[in-house]
């Protein structure tokens, strides 16, 4: 057994614990900093805030070469208000506020089951989600999900993922499903092409499936078409290294909405107004953006046919190996739904210029 | 596997420690950080509970509309997680014969990502600290109930913390026990919960067991005493509610005993008292049986438990309430029926689907009935639990698990349960943490201690 501590940092420090087939991590981030928020519907203001901060162990296990087993804890903390996060109000389809999974890894074949990211996100919706604080704005589909089992299968340049969420309730053995605990499906593939990796994601959603009553789970479990079923969603994304330094990157996403989606049954209908503009619905989403070094600039195409565009930009200094400097610019249009953009916590009408600035340190 | 710090670690988890590597060891001060991480997948089924069987009473007339097809079946998949955890434990020897200790246990749902929250009247979590003498210990915080300790573990035997025989209390919190043992194996306990507040409830919130006023009265106290030498471990445990009237909350997790309600005599209504007596024998090569006990070496290496608990309920006392599912929610009360109709509110509804709404289920009747006991065998990893339950008839369950090792700290695990129709009080069933209706399951997961 091997104990290794690294330096401190607060109440914190790098803890890895291991011997020769066992290991044990704790891990964590925080991210506090203060963002300016310019909000030309109601007033501006200054918030001290966190950004996608956690701590939490993992482990691993080395049975032989060919097989192991992991697990992981992690959870989200919010170092500005001073509290682990956790659940308002539980909601057997709401996406998860930690990370808890176990899972085993057979030579290239990787099974893992709990409260995990999901299959279309790791695929393709990471690619969009280039903010500080998750801030997804084109891709729509499911982020974290709870009660989750994925199959992921790697080989040479190929990597093809599979999901599906069984939330069949002891209380209720078809709550959340019209079939009975299968309430979510996805798959997944990635292929590498040298300097240019392509992925595509499916999400579907069983017949009858029920939304979650929380706003942030996704658009997609939010949007229901007129025969009251949650809407599938395709997506595409792409990252290209130009050069060492030089990065471009982008998602394009579809969910098949109705034309004349019904705004009723908790779907999002066709059309909506926000601070007095109204715009359509639109079933294409997109991004694209550029990595130069160490910035990031990020144009978002979001749900509606006007007024939910997004540009978002950031650049970090590395103060040491474990510390950055953050600095991040966000300007929404006015009817731009983001999820957890800049420590806002949900999904919303974020229709406010922000610009935060951070420090960062990973531990 | 735990892993074992030591006196770098401060009791307030702070790390503070220079820069090293290899491993740290002290003799007088430990921190242990670990838990066990239990994720997998279920399948529950209903399938007869809900049939309109003719009660007795029904006209005829009535009787002919519930004979057929209100029978319900139905399935369902989901990934669970049972009882996974994250602690922190320490100890410091104080002197020889001194030592002080501490554990910090949070209750982890894998499955839907969340570490378990306070909830009514239950500690979720073990949190306490403790201070040893000799054979002398004390703790305070929350912990396991004293009759727990002495008879209810050997009812939990189930993956998910699901003891069903068990009437008393689990998990305690505000509750201070001291335990007294000695060299020749005898050892006994006493433990209180104190709930009192300094001040009126905010607004009846749970926990705060104060809906009214200031409570200024202890909660429960409870004493136990036990015999653990060799293979056997022995127990009988006590346990009563101090308060009148006790607020039940609305969580039914707390146990058997806190849900049910006795009327009469000078304390009014009231909680029953507890009485219980558990035991566990570890067939062991050593044993040396009579000749004609020598089939007893075949279960060499397993173990034999049962727990018999008893609850003083009232035999003629009635509920006062009209309404079937809420008397049994309430009460508890020896001739509590239960009958009703599904889906219109109290609390069986809430336990079943909305397409279930305004069907009317008259269930099979039954009474409650005082003693409830256990048996359980374990050898290899197999286990096996009868559990008669609370009433006289319908409410007794089986249960059949198997764990096999997948190296040291990692195990799969498959466990099935078969409960009749009214086996409905078990507690904390695979990462629930409520009492909750009587679906089989079958249910395999992993499991990975840390």
């Amino acid at each position: 057994m091997r104990i290794v501590f690294s330096y401190i940092f607060f109440f914190v420090s790098t803890l890895s614990l291991s011997n020769a087939a066992n290991t044990l991590n704790f891990d964590g981030h925080i991210a506090l900093g203060v963002a300016a928020i310019i909000d030309p519907y109601n007033f501006n203001r200054i918030s001290v805030i966190g950004s996608t901060e956690h701590f939490g162990f993992n482990g691993e296990t080395d049975i032989n070469e060919d097989l192991k087993y992991y697990f992981k804890y992690s959870f989200n903390v919010n170092t500005s208000d001073g509290h682990i996060i956790t659940l308002d109000s539980p909601d057997s389809l709401s996406p998860p506020q930690e990370h808890t999974y176990i899972g085993a890894q057979y030579k290239n074949l990787d099974v893992c089951v709990g409260a995990q990211e999901s299959i279309p996100y790791r695929f393709v919706g990471n690619v969009d989600d280039i903010g500080y604080h998750y801030g997804v704005i084109a891709y729509p589909s499911t982020f974290n999900s709870q009660r989750l089992l994925t199959l992921v299968y790697s080989k040479d340049n190929i990597q093809l993922g599979s999901q599906i969420q069984l939330t069949g309730d002891i209380q209720s053995p078809k709550n959340g499903s019209g079939a009975p605990g299968l309430y979510n499906y996805a798959f997944g593939s990635q292929f590498i092409f040298d300097t240019l990796v392509i992925s595509l994601a499916f999400n579907g959603y069983s017949t009858g499936a029920v939304s979650s009553s929380t706003d942030a789970a996704s658009a997609q479990q939010e949007t229901k078409n007129v025969d009251g079923n949650i809407v599938n969603y395709w997506g595409l994304s792409a990252q290209y290294d130009a050069y060492p330094s030089v990065g471009l990157f982008g998602s394009f996403n579809y969910l098949n909405r109705d034309p004349d989606a019904p705004a009723s049954s908790g779907g999002r209908g066709k059309s909506v107004t926000i601070n007095g503009r109204t715009s359509e619905y639109e079933n294409i989403t997109f991004s694209v953006g550029l990595t130069v070094d160490r910035f990031q600039l990020q144009f978002e195409k979001g749900p509606f046919r006007k007024y939910s565009n997004e540009l978002i930009a950031h650049y970090y200094w590395p103060l040491s190996p474990s510390l950055d400097l953050r600095t991040e610019l966000v300007i929404p249009g006015p009817m731009t739904y983001a999820d957890n953009i800049a420590g806002q916590g949900s999904s919303g009408a974020i229709n406010y210029y922000a610009w935060l600035v951070d420090l960062s340190y990973t531990f | 596997m735990r892993k074992f710090l030591s006196s770098a670690l401060l009791l307030s988890a702070a790390l503070v420690t220079a820069a090293e590597a290899g491993t740290v060891k002290s003799v007088d001060k430990r921190l242990d950080i670990g838990g066990s991480a239990r994720v997998g997948m279920q399948y529950s089924l209903i399938d007869y509970y809900w049939r309109a069987d003719a009660i007795p009473g029904d006209s005829t007339a009535a009787a002919a509309t519930k004979t057929v097809g209100e029978g319900y079946k139905n399935g369902a998949y989901s990934i669970v997680s049972n009882e996974s955890t994250l602690f922190f434990k320490g100890h410091q020897h104080l002197s020889r014969d001194a030592r002080a200790y501490f554990d910090m246990t949070f209750d982890i749902n894998m499955a839907k990502g969340e570490i378990a929250r306070h909830s009514t009247f239950v500690g979720e979590r073990f949190m306490f600290v403790g201070y040893g003498y000799k054979g002398f210990d004390v703790k305070a915080g929350s912990l396991a109930a004293v009759p727990y300790e002495y008879v209810g573990k050997n009812d939990d035997k189930a993956f998910g913390a699901g003891y069903h025989a068990y009437s008393s209390d689990f998990k305690l919190p505000n509750a201070l026990t001291a335990k007294y043992s000695m060299k020749n194996g005898i050892h006994a306990s006493v433990g209180i919960s104190a709930w009192g507040e300094a001040e009126l409830s905010n607004g009846g919130n749970v926990g705060d067991d104060a809906p009214n006023s200031p409570v200024t009265k202890l909660r429960t106290r409870a004493f136990g005493i036990g015999y653990t030498k060799g293979c056997w471990d022995i127990g009988y445990a006590h346990n009563e509610y101090m308060d009148t009237n006790q607020d039940k909350g609305d969580n039914l997790a707390q146990s058997e005993q806190f849900q049910t309600t006795v009327r009469g005599g000078k304390y009014g209504i009231q909680t029953p008292n507890y009485n219980g007596l558990g035991a566990s024998y570890k067939f062991s090569s050593e044993t040396k049986y009579p000749r004609y006990l020598t089939w007893l070496s075949a279960f060499n290496g397993g173990k034999l438990s049962t727990q018999w608990s008893n609850l003083k309920r009232d035999d003629n006392e009635k509920s006062e309430s009209s309404s079937a599912f809420g008397e049994r929610a309430l009460q508890h009360t020896k001739f509590a029926t239960i009958d009703g109709t599904l889906g219109t509110g109290g609390l069986m509804s809430n336990q079943f689907i909305t397409d279930q709404a305004g069907a009317t289920a008259h269930l099979k009747r039954t009474n409650y009935v005082n003693t409830s006991y256990s048996w359980s065998f374990e050898k290899g990893g197999f286990g096996v639990r009868y559990s008669k339950g609370f009433m006289d008839n319908y409410s007794d369950s089986i249960l059949l698990n198997y764990e096999r090792k997948l190296a040291k700290n990692i195990a799969v695990r498959t466990e099935l349960f078969v409960p009749e129709v009214y086996a409905y009080d078990i507690f904390n069933w695979h990462g629930r943490d409520m009492s909750e209706a009587p679906f089989k399951t079958f249910m395999v997961d992993l499991r990975y201690d840390f």
